[in-house]
Order: C-alpha cells, then sequence, then structure tokens
C-alpha cells in the first residue's frame, strides 16, 4: 500500500508539475490598446504608462501595447470597420457608441464586465452603452458631464447669489453681467464646435418635452414644434437678449473656455469638463473662481418645468472603451475585459483623476477624499443625474448635419443677414438630409 | 529610324514603377468606383464588397440639385472651382511679375530668389493654422492692422460667411504663389537673350518684347503649370480642413471636404466615393489639356 | 532713356519690396505669436506684450516634438530618393524605348495623379489590412507602409517632370554609351542622371513637398512611435479638440522650428530647382 501511495504522491506531483509547467508555458496574450489622447499630451502618456505598468504587474501573461490618436477618430473607425483591422481595444467618445454598435464590429459585454465590472460604477455613466434594446458594448471610463460653467467672482461683483436653475434666470442673470462696451458678456456659447449646438439644442428641446429623433431613430424632428423653440432660444442668446459676443459664432470649444478664463465671459452653458487641468493650474484664473453648476433646467418663460417632464440638467458624455471584434480571439477578448476592469478599478480611476482631472466612473473613487470638495460633488451630483442622448443608429450623424447647419445660421445671424423664417428653412433642410440619410440605415 | 527602338526594352525598369502605380492608383479606382454603386454606409462597411447595389442611384443623387446630396454637391463643387480659378488667377500674375523682377539684375537678387520660397516650404498645415488665428475677428493680425491703416472697424469677421472663401483664398494663395513664380522664372531663363537682343535693334519697345518674345516663349510652361496646379488645387483637402475643420461655412466648404464630411464623417460611403468619381470626371479635363500641351508618348 | 531706366529700375524695385512684405508679413507675425504669453494673443496685441522664449523650450516637452520632427525627415527623404529612383527607370523606358501600348501606359500612370486623396485612403487601407492577414505581419502603423503609401502617389508626378527633363538629352549620348558597352543601369546612372540632375531635383521637391505636407494618410497610418509632424503638430491643437485650452504660441513655435528643415531643403535645392525646371522639365 505504501508502494501504492508513493507511487500516487509521485503521479499527483508529476501531474501537478505537468500542469505547472502548462499553465506556464501558456502563449502570453499581446492586447493592443487605443485610447484617446487627453491634454496635456505628456500627462497621459505618463498616466498610460503606470496603469499599464500596473496591469502587467497584475497579469503577467498579459503584454500590453498602447497607442493614441488624437483630433476626430471618425477615420479612425471607418477604417478600422471596413479591413478588419485595429486594436483589441479603442477608447472613444459616447457620442460614438450607438453608431459602433450599428457596426456590428464591437463585441458586447461579456459576462464578467456584467458581473465584475458594471456594478462598480456609477448608474447613470453606463447608459451610453450601445443601441437601444440591443446588447451593450461601451464600458465607460471616464465621465464628462456638461454642466454650466460660472465665474464666481464676476457673480460676486453682480451681486448674483446662486447659480441659475430656470433659462429665465439664466438670461437675467447674463443681462446683468453683461459688459458690451467692455467686451463682457454673460454668457458664452461655440456654434463652430462640432458637437456643442447638438449637446445644447437636445438638452433644451429635451426640457420642452421634445425629442431630436424619433424613438425608433427614422426620422429626424428638429422642425417639430419643441426643437424649432429649443433652437430658437438657443439663437436668441445673440439675437435677441444679446448675452453672447457676436465674436462666439467663429469660436470652437476651445476659444470658448479661453475666453471663459479670461474673463470675457461670466457663464458657459452646456461646457465641458475636460478643460480642469487647465484651468486649475492657469495662474491667472485661479481655481475658487470656477463655479460648477447644474444647468439651468426651467425653459425659458416658465418658473416651473413642463408638467411630466423630468429635470433633466445633464446629458451621459465621457469616454467608453470598447472591444473590436474583427482582431480579438477568445484569450484576447477575455484579457481586455481583465484590462477595462483594471482601468475602471478605483485606485487607477482616482490616479486618472489626479493626473488629468477626467471625472472617475468607479463609485468607490469617490470615497477618496480628495474628491470631496464642493466642486466635485456637484459634477459627480451632475453625472448621477445626466440621461443618455438617443441610442439610436443614426445618432453620430444628427451632430454632422445639424452642427454645420446651425454654425452657419449662427454666422448670418452674426452678420446681420439673418431673416425671420431662416431658421426653420434650415432645420427643414435638416430634417431631410439627415432622413435621407437615415433612409440608408433601415436595414 | 532611331537605334534604340531597336534595343531590347529593359522590362525589369518598369516593374517597380507599374507595380507601385497599379497599388497606389488603379486599385484605388477601381475600390472607389464599386463603393460608388452601392449603399455602403457603416453597417454594410464590414462587408462592403456585400453591400446594397443601387446602380447609378448614389450619382443621381449628386446630380439632383434638390435632393439632399445634390443640395449640397453642386454648392461646394462650385466653392471648388472657385477656389481653384482664384489660386491660378491670383497665383499666376503673381508668379510672374515677381519672376521677371528676378529675372533681372539686381542687388540682393540670390537673397530674394531664396525668400520668395519660402512660403512654399512652410507646411500648409502650420501656415493654414496661422492664418486662422490672424483672421479672427478683433483679435487676429488681420483685423488689427486693418483697424490701424484704417482699412476697417476691426469688427470684420474673416472665418464665417462668404469673407471665409475670401480668407481661403489669401491663405491658399499665399502659401502656394511660390509654384508659379518658381515654374515661370525657369521658363524666362530659358528664353534665348538672343531673341531680346534681335528685339530691341527692331526697335520694341518694352511691351513689344513681352507681347512677341516672353509670352509666347513662355506660354507652354506656363499652360503646364496651370493644368497642375488646378488638378492640385482642386483636389486640396488639407487648407479647408485645416481652417475649418468639420464644421466649415457652407461658403469655403469645398468639394474635397464635402467627400470627407459625406464619407467619412457622416459615414456615407457609397454617396462620398459617387462625388470622388465625378470629381476624377472633372480633373480628366486639365488632364486632357496637359497631354496635348506635352504631347505625351510621341 | 536714363529716366526711362530709372523708372524701371524703380517699378521693379517696388515690385520686390511689395513681395517682400507680401511674404515676410504673415511669417513676422507667427514668430510674434511663438514668443507671445497667452494673454497678449487673447488679447490680439500685434507685439507680444513680453517676449517668452521659453515657448521654445516648452514646446519641446509639451509634445514629442524631436520625434515627430526626425520622423517626417526620415519618411519624407527616404521616399523622396524612392520615388527618384523608382520614377527615374520608369521615365527612362517610357522616354527611351518604343514598345506596344507605351503611350496608353504613359497616359495611364499620368491620369493616376486625378485621385483626389480622400478617395485613395480608404482603399490602400484596404490593401494594407489584406496585405497583413495574408502574411500575418503588422503593416499598418509602420514606416515602409507610410514611405510606400507617398513613393506610390508621387510616382505620376515625378515620371511626368523626368520624361521631361531626359527628353532634352540628346539620344546620341545613348548610342556613345552603348558602344563603349554600357548596359541600360551604367547609362542611366553614370550618363543621364549626372546631366538630368536638375530636373531630378525638382521632381524631388515636388515628392518631398508631398510627404512632408500630408495630413491625410499619416493621421491613420502611423502609430505613436512613427507619428510625424503634421499629426504631431496636432496634438498642441488636440488640446483644442478635446476642449483644453489650444497652446497657440508653443505650437507656432514647435511649428517655426519644424519648419525649418524644409526651408534648408529648399535653400540647397534653390539653384538646382530653377536650372532643372529650365533644363528640361517645363521646356517639353
Amino acid at each position: 500500500m505504501k508502494t501504492m501511495g508513493g507511487v500516487l504522491a509521485v503521479l499527483g506531483a508529476g501531474a501537478l508539475l505537468v500542469s505547472g509547467w502548462r499553465s506556464a508555458a501558456q502563449p502570453p496574450v499581446s492586447l493592443s490598446v487605443k485610447m484617446e489622447l487627453g491634454t496635456p499630451p505628456s500627462t497621459t502618456m505618463r498616466f498610460l504608462h503606470q496603469v499599464v505598468a500596473g496591469f502587467e504587474r497584475k497579469y503577467p501573461n498579459i503584454k500590453v501595447s498602447i497607442s493614441t490618436y488624437t483630433g476626430s477618430p471618425a477615420t479612425l473607425v471607418d477604417t478600422m470597420v471596413a479591413s478588419h483591422q485595429g486594436p483589441n481595444i479603442l477608447e472613444i467618445g459616447t457620442t460614438f457608441i450607438p453608431t459602433l454598435a450599428y457596426s456590428q464590429a464591437f463585441v458586447p459585454w461579456t459576462p464578467a464586465m456584467q458581473k465584475q465590472v458594471v456594478p462598480q460604477l456609477i448608474p447613470a455613466a453606463t447608459q451610453m452603452d450601445g443601441l437601444a434594446g440591443q446588447r451593450p458594448i461601451g464600458i465607460p471610463d471616464s465621465a464628462s458631464p456638461f454642466v454650466l460653467w460660472y465665474n464666481k467672482a464676476m457673480f460676486k461683483q453682480a451681486h448674483i447669489g446662486a447659480p441659475p436653475t430656470t433659462w429665465s434666470q439664466f438670461v437675467a442673470d447674463a443681462k446683468k453681467l453683461t459688459n458690451a462696451k467692455k467686451g463682457v458678456y454673460g454668457a458664452g456659447i461655440a456654434p463652430g464646435d462640432p458637437f456643442y449646438s447638438m449637446h445644447t439644442t437636445w438638452l433644451l428641446s429635451r426640457q420642452l418635452g421634445g425629442q431630436v429623433i424619433n424613438a425608433k431613430g427614422s426620422q429626424a424632428l428638429f422642425a417639430s414644434p419643441q426643437v424649432y423653440k429649443a433652437a430658437k432660444f438657443y439663437l436668441d442668446l445673440l439675437t435677441q437678449y444679446h448675452v453672447v459676443n457676436k465674436a462666439d459664432v467663429q469660436f470652437a470649444e476651445s476659444d470658448l473656455i479661453n475666453a471663459f478664463m479670461q474673463g470675457k465671459v461670466a457663464m458657459v452653458p452646456v461646457g465641458g469638463i475636460y478643460d480642469l487641468t487647465q484651468l486649475k493650474t492657469d495662474p491667472k484664473f485661479v481655481v475658487h473662481n470656477l463655479g460648477v453648476a447644474p444647468n439651468p433646467w426651467v425653459p425659458y418663460g416658465r418658473t416651473k418645468g413642463l408638467p411630466g417632464v423630468p429635470r433633466i440638467e445633464s446629458f451621459v458624455s465621457g469616454q467608453e472603451q470598447v472591444i473590436f471584434k474583427y482582431s480579438s480571439s477568445p484569450a484576447q477578448v477575455a484579457a481586455a475585459t481583465k484590462w477595462i476592469q483594471y482601468y475602471t478599478s478605483a485606485p487607477t480611476q482616482v490616479l486618472m483623476w489626479k493626473e488629468y482631472g477626467d471625472l472617475p466612473v468607479n463609485k468607490g473613487s469617490f470615497r477618496n477624499r480628495a474628491l470631496q470638495t464642493p466642486l466635485w460633488k456637484s459634477f459627480l451630483y451632475i453625472e448621477q443625474h445626466s440621461l443618455p442622448t438617443p441610442k439610436v443608429p443614426g445618432w453620430l450623424q444628427l451632430p454632422t448635419v445639424y452642427d454645420k447647419a446651425m454654425g452657419n445660421v449662427f454666422d448670418q445671424a452674426a452678420l446681420g443677414k439673418y431673416a425671420k423664417g431662416d431658421l426653420m428653412k434650415t432645420l427643414t433642410s435638416v430634417d431631410s438630409q439627415i432622413n435621407a440619410t437615415l433612409a440608408g440605415m433601415q436595414n | 529610324m532611331r537605334q534604340s527602338s531597336v534595343r531590347r526594352v529593359p522590362w525589369g525598369f518598369l516593374v517597380p514603377g507599374v507595380l507601385l502605380v497599379a497599388a497606389y492608383a488603379l486599385w484605388p479606382i477601381i475600390v472607389t468606383i464599386y463603393m460608388s454603386l452601392e449603399n455602403l454606409n457603416i453597417f454594410f462597411l464590414a462587408n462592403w464588397l456585400h453591400a446594397p447595389f443601387v446602380g447609378v442611384g448614389n450619382y443621381v443623387a449628386a446630380f439632383e440639385p434638390n435632393s439632399p446630396v445634390g443640395s449640397v454637391f453642386w454648392p461646394t463643387l462650385e466653392n471648388a472651382l472657385v477656389f481653384s480659378a482664384c489660386a491660378i488667377g491670383i497665383g499666376l500674375p503673381m508668379g510672374f511679375l515677381a519672376a521677371s523682377a528676378m529675372n533681372r539684375n539686381m542687388v540682393g537678387r540670390a537673397f530674394f530668389r531664396v525668400l520668395f520660397i519660402v512660403p512654399y516650404a512652410i507646411p500648409v498645415f502650420v501656415s493654414g493654422l496661422a492664418w486662422r488665428l490672424m483672421f479672427m475677428q478683433q483679435t487676429g493680425a488681420v483685423d488689427r492692422v486693418m483697424a490701424l491703416l484704417h482699412l476697417g472697424n476691426g469688427q470684420t469677421f474673416w472665418l464665417i460667411g462668404s469673407n471665409s472663401m475670401v480668407a481661403l483664398i489669401i491663405a491658399n494663395v499665399w502659401s502656394s504663389w511660390p509654384f508659379f513664380y518658381l515654374f515661370i522664372l525657369a521658363a524666362l531663363q530659358s528664353v534665348p537673350g538672343e531673341l531680346y537682343e534681335a528685339g530691341r535693334l527692331d526697335g520694341a519697345a518694352a511691351w513689344g518684347l513681352l507681347r512677341y518674345i516672353t509670352l509666347p516663349q513662355i506660354a507652354k510652361p506656363v499652360l503646364i503649370s496651370v493644368s497642375l496646379s488646378f488638378i492640385y488645387h482642386f483636389n486640396n483637402f488639407s487648407l479647408p480642413f485645416v481652417m475649418f475643420g468639420t464644421t466649415p461655412p457652407n461658403q469655403a466648404n469645398t468639394l474635397p471636404l464635402n467627400i470627407y464630411l459625406f464619407g467619412f464623417s457622416n459615414m456615407q460611403f457609397g454617396a462620398g466615393a459617387a462625388m470622388a468619381v465625378i470629381s476624377m470626371a472633372i480633373v480628366l479635363i486639365p488632364m486632357i489639356l496637359y497631354i496635348r500641351t506635352v504631347r505625351v508618348g510621341n | 532713356m536714363i529716366v526711362r531706366n530709372l523708372a524701371q529700375k524703380f517699378f521693379w524695385g517696388a515690385v520686390v519690396g511689395v513681395f517682400t512684405v507680401i511674404v515676410l508679413s504673415p511669417i513676422v507675425e507667427m514668430v510674434f505669436i511663438s514668443l507671445s504669453p497667452m494673454s497678449s494673443i487673447d488679447s490680439g496685441a500685434l507685439m507680444p506684450v513680453h517676449w517668452m522664449w521659453s515657448n521654445y523650450v516648452d514646446a519641446w516637452s509639451t509634445v514629442n516634438l524631436l520625434a515627430y520632427l526626425l520622423h517626417s525627415i526620415l519618411v519624407s527623404v527616404v521616399s523622396t530618393f524612392f520615388t527618384v529612383a523608382i520614377a527615374l527607370a520608369l521615365s527612362f523606358v517610357l522616354e527611351r524605348f518604343y514598345f506596344r501600348f507605351r503611350s496608353a501606359l504613359a497616359k495611364m500612370i499620368l491620369f493616376s495623379q486625378m485621385i483626389p486623396g480622400i478617395a485613395l485612403l480608404l482603399p490602400i487601407y484596404l490593401l494594407y489590412s489584406t496585405l497583413q492577414n495574408a502574411t500575418h505581419t503588422s503593416i499598418i502603423g509602420t514606416f515602409p507602409a507610410l514611405i510606400s503609401v507617398y513613393v506610390g502617389i508621387s510616382i505620376p508626378l515625378a515620371t511626368w517632370l523626368l520624361i521631361g527633363a531626359l527628353s532634352g538629352i540628346p539620344k546620341e549620348l545613348d548610342e556613345a554609351a552603348y558602344m563603349d558597352g554600357a548596359n541600360n543601369m551604367t547609362l542611366l546612372v553614370k550618363v543621364l542622371v549626372p546631366i538630368a540632375l536638375p530636373g531630378i531635383a525638382v521632381a524631388a521637391i515636388f515628392s518631398f513637398l508631398g510627404s512632408w505636407n500630408d495630413l491625410l494618410f499619416s493621421s491613420v497610418m502611423t502609430d505613436n512611435a512613427t507619428r510625424t509632424l503634421a499629426i504631431g503638430l496636432e496634438e498642441y491643437v488636440g488640446a483644442g479638440n478635446g476642449g483644453g485650452v489650444l497652446l497657440w504660441n508653443q505650437l507656432m513655435a514647435g511649428a517655426v522650428m519644424s519648419s525649418i528643415p524644409a526651408v534648408l531643403f529648399f535653400l540647397a535645392a534653390q539653384r538646382l530647382i530653377v536650372q532643372g525646371l529650365s533644363a528640361g522639365a517645363v521646356r517639353q
């Protein structure tokens, strides 16, 4: 019996050895990750290298290669999808997610993501996850809620106690803050930006109970009464209330933030978060001058929200990570899941926030002391209460057509060539252009 | 009969060039034409070979001036033609004038000869961005200088409305006129000096020399430079993109930028490809002019 | 006569003066911006409120400028070399030999110049990805892939310019060389190239500019390790694209510094260009 046991023991040890040897010899998994280059570039790279080092320490079997891109990812996505070639993981803005889901080139959430990753995140942040009614594809890795920026010092000077919650109050405050002779304006907008007009109009029209596109995503509704009213109010800031500088019409968002930092603009509705690093480090704009509040939500001319319309102050926005189907083997999908889990874990998210000021999406991150200041609490509040924009295949096409058209309406207004009725004409033509595109997308 | 005509053709010399042209020109043309016949959007892109076939549908949509596609296509085509015509119409006389000056003996000629090419050596993505900054209302250098010289009130919008095309043309002419300058300077230098001597002996004045000697002598190189310049400018995507990005004013949205916006941004690859094919057909015209002038392959 | 001469002198002097102002003023403004603090750019001061030389130092660390600059020089120089070599061989055969379809081939090569760059992007990417699949190697994002694109799209124009340059060289030289026992290669390299050198410089300039100025292919065909200047400079702007503040002063400092290699290249080639264009490239 002894011998038997010995033999068994040896066999067992052998089996262990073999299995141990096997797992050690398991081919290492290579994982390519393409991230959007944040600002400043050197900070992004430093942060990413820290993440990769930490991740590879934790998973020695996975070898990560990081690359970055700048500018619009549209061309990148197009070439990836057409050629079936590209990185395993792509980081991309929420606006793109429904379109990417529609292309069917990205892997739906794996069970591990569903069970281990998603529950750790702020629920609102995960809403922009793919197409409505289909399996989600995107996991948020940072949030950028669009908020109302305001200059506290200028508010104090004008004896305005609190940021506005109604658009009427917004206009009244903006008028008080405007001193056109000095080139100072109560509000700032960026109609020359590729997404700003769409973001603003979506928010305003939802507050009015409208939708820019029908639920099926087959019909654009820009010429509908509510969206028209929303776009009209947006335009009126320049043409009727004169609370924004005409020069804003040539602005991209970066120019707008710059004007805000120079104290030429007191409030920026629907402003992004990205710029926080710059705002924090700019010696002239002391950080305690920066106020952050939810966007006003009560439609212009009203004191209370419309009945039956929820309180909408922001929309889900930020960066997400998606796994590219065609280039990823099952082993790589598993490795990618681990990467996304690691990237969205509380420590990594805090590191990300420290490095360049993006809002974490992991609930646990906010237990960190440094994130419990009023500023970051407001950001968290706004993020928690943000709603998703429509999750329809054509969502990306809406800003590409609408923002260009709206930019031209603002141009005409600034040049004094805007005639009554031009806005409706433009919105009707936006509808017909988008509908032609959507018609080709009904499959 | 020439000796070389009976020599064996070294086919090996042709192979790399022909292969590259096939890969980087013929193949893209075939793919583009194929895509232009499809309803190709992001949904079908992964299987672009099997997207729904729509025949000439994309072309019909582009040509129909009231259709959503055509209502954008025609104005952008017009913009591209205006853009190219101005590049030539302004750049050519500038090049001729500067080249004529540099063809004379003067103090510091070597310095100026080099100086005049500098704009051409600065990358378009650099000068385009600089011009965008300079054309900003109020704060830009153009508005500032004009206000200083009492030529404007310092409140002019250059980057929007119809002025945006003016700004685009100015930025473009500044960086591209040395192309004409180079071509014409070279042509002027190759005009034999004896012709002018003879002309002067015949009592011709400066105008006569220009009219009867210089212009006929440089006509051909000028024609070549005009066709090359047209092709380059008609297809110029970089400058409008650098200056106006993806939300250009309608007046500065040129055809190549529109093809990009339709195809890549809006992901209507079929419609974008159809517009690209039409654009190629238009470029054929100066191409044929070029071939006639150079008498290719005779 | 003297008066007329004086008037002429004055006229041409004025022409040169005007052109100098046209050429220099935007460049001076670019240099001013590059030396300004951001505040003076925002307020629209024509001159920097104080000279900020540190922009020229910071521009190197804000983005990886040195690497991008070296990548651009490498890609442009190598692609220029291959373009000229391959186009030279092509134009030699097309200009010096007779064969069926010669004229058709020549025209086809010229016609390939007509395609808008945007239409090339997707098909070339598809071609590369097919190659990647077939060979299991990574091609997209490497220097050779980018360089071959530039070579491929520069060949048509270069071939045509070189056909022009070669046609200006008497055929008797070929015969003499063949008599001396030269083969085609030695004839081309030893006899024709030295004479056509100016024409070659012209072709080189155009292909250099093609890759140096490219924005489109480098945006999707480069990786962090191969990124070129056009995309690299975008990183100063990328700050703006994502929302942040665009560092105009550092961007311009980077731009001014990165324009220097191209300007030097032109300075060196300038003499050759003018000679080259007159030697045949434009005198068909």
